[in-house]
């Protein structure tokens, strides 16, 4: 039995700086504030908003007051998070102590559901123009019409808020998300986690433990939420009733560990009390630390000043829209001919026309460099898989026990080869996807000023390679019993030999030594050919084989690579829509009465814009 | 003439034990690989003992000898020295931008050049008695102050090779911190 330590934390550095920041530790009980924008954000934000409606931008100001409202929600949002039937809702339901939202073995939720505190339990549906559509007392029975549908029939489109009476909800000031599943095949379902997530302070994924951690699951932690910087994270392990007791604690190691060789720092909690075969996970086990652990992250001080460099950054490229529709509009007004500008701005909206086109064959061309890459990756592919091929080959060539090398060293062999090729390849498949976001970026930059940001993915996992079932349908028979029985066996044969022809008076010793040495050479013939015949026959199946796990682990690869170059042309879209909107209204808002002054006027408000943009930029990067 | 001999000390003796183990033998670290200063580390409770082994190449040169990247790594549970885990960093994706081939530094680093060998064994000596000190402490309650790990913590900041640092430092930030930090 192993011995415990009582200091577990002897080889802690136990300084200030290593002291717990958040989460589940002793937080103070209080209710936490609505977000407070600092008076310099406030500041910013006011004045840009007056420039914007000044400068004859109010969809710009429009948009920067939306921000603003915001980020200054009263309630501190938590989105519940995961792929389908990963136990969201009832998740939901354990912590809001009753059965708000509808549970079930199929995707069942199929809208974004803000849940509320509130004195009158009601079950309210708004539709995509935020109008509301019904309104019913909250039951089981209510959710009729608003679950996926999953057999036909179309998804309502919209939000659905739920007013629960829950004190802890009403004390922490915190307002629930419950998101359908992250691998839904729905688009649309899908869109909705996306919207849930935009603004959300912190986020809940909902891991199985019957199946923990996908790469896909993987794939939407990276790119949904640590790439977004989402400020609070937590992982829950749902379902860990269904595995058996005793591979329970198994099960959160193993996710644990998964995590950390992700390199991500996501706080693991066992929502319910499930009986473990060893008491390691006691203090992250139970809705009491899962409930504390968030209300550790409404409290935090940091939320704000996160906040505010968030909307610094998101009020900065408003500006700066605002800033080259205006450059645009100025030069406009600067030609004094009547006639010659009013061409000009014919000239001008056919140069926008262009400019979509333009920005339509960039996303085409980034579509095309999506294909070469993946085209690479796939001659890459197949000259590994022929150089492991020939290495394999040749080391079989070289094996003695060819059983114990197909079965013990084979597996471990290719794994090893699977796992290097997968290093090699990402690199050159993130090489690749680097150059193509530095075209693109420069292609933009040229043309529209603007800019696209690429977050590294990873295209090619080694750890995809973990579950690859290596080994083959192959079976060999292990000669070495044999040849020891043969040999055995002539030995026999040469006494009896010896025995028989001693009795019979013919020359004992020669006669045996003939037997003897008959026998042998027989059976070493035998056996080296039949030897033979198995080495050939594996070679064949090594070049059979390889390609195919190759191929197998590979599967995923395309769709990930087409997953990182739609986020970056999806990127470049939101920036294009911005960009488009915002020169067009500079271009229908020229009065072509414009008198001196006024285009003075729009000068000076042109100069403020460019200085509060600098302003914004100093604090971000002071900050 | 009286022939001293060298004590042994526990961590030296748990050394030798695994080197000589049925494990050691079949779980294929090449020759040449030798072992450094072991991490100290408490997993699920229980106090376990990690040794690295490292490859190091001589050239015939006096302290130019070369030292490779720590490669792997063998963990023990105390006090019972059950193998508890081996691990080739090689496929470890922390260590992915190490390339374990190249050569990191030279043996002996200039911290340790003014030593003659019976100086520099007296300080290793002194350091693995710090490391048994440590050990007894956890597993039976023996003494451990403030002395002895500002001490330990010296020895190790002197004789492990400071090219090594960021390795222990990825293998333990615990041990790292405690030990190779200053201040």
């Amino acid at each position: 039995m192993a011995h415990k330590i009582s200091d577990t934390g002897f080889f802690q550095r136990r300084t200030e700086a290593d002291a717990p920041r958040n989460g589940n530790q002793e937080n103070e009980k209080t209710k936490a504030e609505p977000l407070k924008i600092g008076n310099v954000v406030q500041t910013i934000l006011a004045d840009s908003k007056n420039m914007l409606n000044a400068a004859g931008c109010p969809s710009m100001a429009a948009d920067l007051e939306q921000l603003r409202q915001s980020a200054g929600r009263e309630r501190f949002t938590v989105a519940v998070v995961g792929e389908f039937s990963r136990g969201k809702s009832t998740f939901l339901n354990r912590l809001l102590g009753k059965e708000v939202l509808p549970e079930g073995d199929l995707p069942t939720t199929a809208v974004m559901t803000r849940i509320w505190y509130h004195d009158r339990e009601a079950l309210m549906a708004f539709d995509k123009n935020n109008k509301k559509v019904l309104e019913r007392a909250l039951s089981q029975e209510s959710w009729e019409g608003l679950v996926a549908q999953n057999f036909g029939g179309e998804d309502f489109q919209g939000t659905v808020l739920a007013g629960v009476k829950n004190e802890w909800l009403r004390d922490w000031n915190v307002e629930l998300i419950d998101t359908p599943g992250a691998g839904d095949l729905s688009e649309t379902r899908a869109k909705v986690v996306g919207e849930a997530l935009l603004g959300c302070d912190g986020a809940v994924i909902a891991v199985s433990a019957t199946a923990a951690l996908s790469l896909s699951e993987k794939l939407f932690i990276e790119e949904r939420l640590t790439a977004q910087k989402m400020p609070f994270l937590m992982l829950i392990i749902t379902k860990l009733d269904l595995v058996p007791k005793d591979e329970r604690a198994q099960v959160v190691g193993y996710i644990a560990n998964k995590l950390k060789s992700w390199n991500m720092e996501i706080p693991i909690y066992i929502p319910y009390a499930v009986e473990l075969s060893e008491d390691t996970y006691q203090n992250i086990t139970g809705m009491d630390k899962v409930m504390d652990e968030i209300a550790g992250w409404a409290a935090c001080v940091e939320r704000e000043k996160l906040v505010e460099t968030w909307l610094l950054g998101k009020t900065a490229d408003i500006l700066k829209n605002a800033s080259s529709a205006l450059t645009e509009k100025l030069l406009l007004l600067e030609e004094r001919d009547e006639k010659k500008r009013a061409e000009q701005i014919a000239a001008k909206k056919q140069q926008l026309a262009k400019a979509r086109l333009a920005w339509g064959d960039l996303h085409l061309q980034m579509q095309r460099r999506c294909t070469n890459c993946y085209q690479l990756l796939l001659s890459q592919i197949d000259e590994y898989a022929a150089k492991i091929t020939e290495r394999l080959q040749y080391e079989l060539s070289h094996a003695g026990a060819l059983q114990r090398w197909w079965r013990e060293d084979f597996p471990y062999r290719m794994k090893m080869e699977l796992t290097n090729m997968a290093v090699s390849i990402d690199a050159a498949a993130s090489k690749q996807i680097e150059n193509d976001v530095r075209w693109y970026c420069i292609s933009i930059e040229k043309t529209f000023q603007s800019h696209v940001l690429y977050q590294k993915e990873t295209i090619v996992d080694k750890h995809m390679f973990e579950d690859v079932e290596i080994g083959g349908s192959v079976e060999v028979e292990d000669f070495s019993k044999q040849h020891t029985a043969i040999k055995i066996g002539s030995a026999v044969l040469s006494v009896s030999g010896y025995a028989l022809f001693s009795a019979m008076g013919f020359m004992p010793i020669i006669a045996t030594m003939g037997i003897g040495t008959g026998t042998t050479i027989f059976s070493e013939r035998f056996f080296k050919r039949k030897l033979e015949e198995q080495r050939n026959m594996l070679r064949d199946e090594i070049a059979r084989c390889v390609p195919i796990l190759i191929e197998q682990s590979m599967e995923d690869s395309e769709k990930r690579l087409e997953a990182v170059y739609q986020n970056i042309i999806s990127e470049a879209d939101k920036t294009e829509q911005a960009w488009l909107d915002a020169q067009q209204a500079a271009i229908d808002g020229i009065n072509a009465s414009k008198s001196d002054e006024s285009m003075e006027e729009e000068k000076k408000y042109l100069k403020s814009i460019n200085e509060q943009i600098m302003h914004i930029n100093a604090l971000l990067q002071a900050t | 003439m009286v022939i001293k001999m060298k004590q042994v000390t526990m961590v030296e003796q748990m050394k030798n034990n695994l080197e000589t183990s049925g494990f050691f033998l079949n779980c294929k670290i090449p020759m040449g690989y030798r072992t450094v200063f072991p991490i100290l580390q408490i997993k699920n409770g229980s106090l376990c003992i990690t040794f690295p082994y490292l490859n190091y190449q001589t050239t015939g040169e006096v302290d130019k000898t070369l030292v490779f990247p720590i490669k792997y790594a063998i963990s023990l549970e105390l006090p019972t020295e059950k193998i508890t885990g081996f691990e080739d960093f090689e496929y470890n994706e922390k260590f992915e931008t190490v390339d374990f081939d190249k050569p990191i530094g030279y043996f002996r680093h200039d911290a340790v050049k003014k030593y003659n060998r019976t100086e520099y064994d007296g300080l290793y000596h002194e350091l693995m008695n710090e490391y048994d000190k440590v050990i007894h402490a956890l597993l039976e309650g023996g003494a451990y102050g403030f002395s002895d790990e500002k001490r330990m913590s010296e020895l190790l900041q002197l004789l492990v090779e400071p090219f090594l640092l960021p390795i222990y430092q990825t293998i333990d930030k615990s041990f790292y911190n405690k030990y190779f930090v200053k201040g």
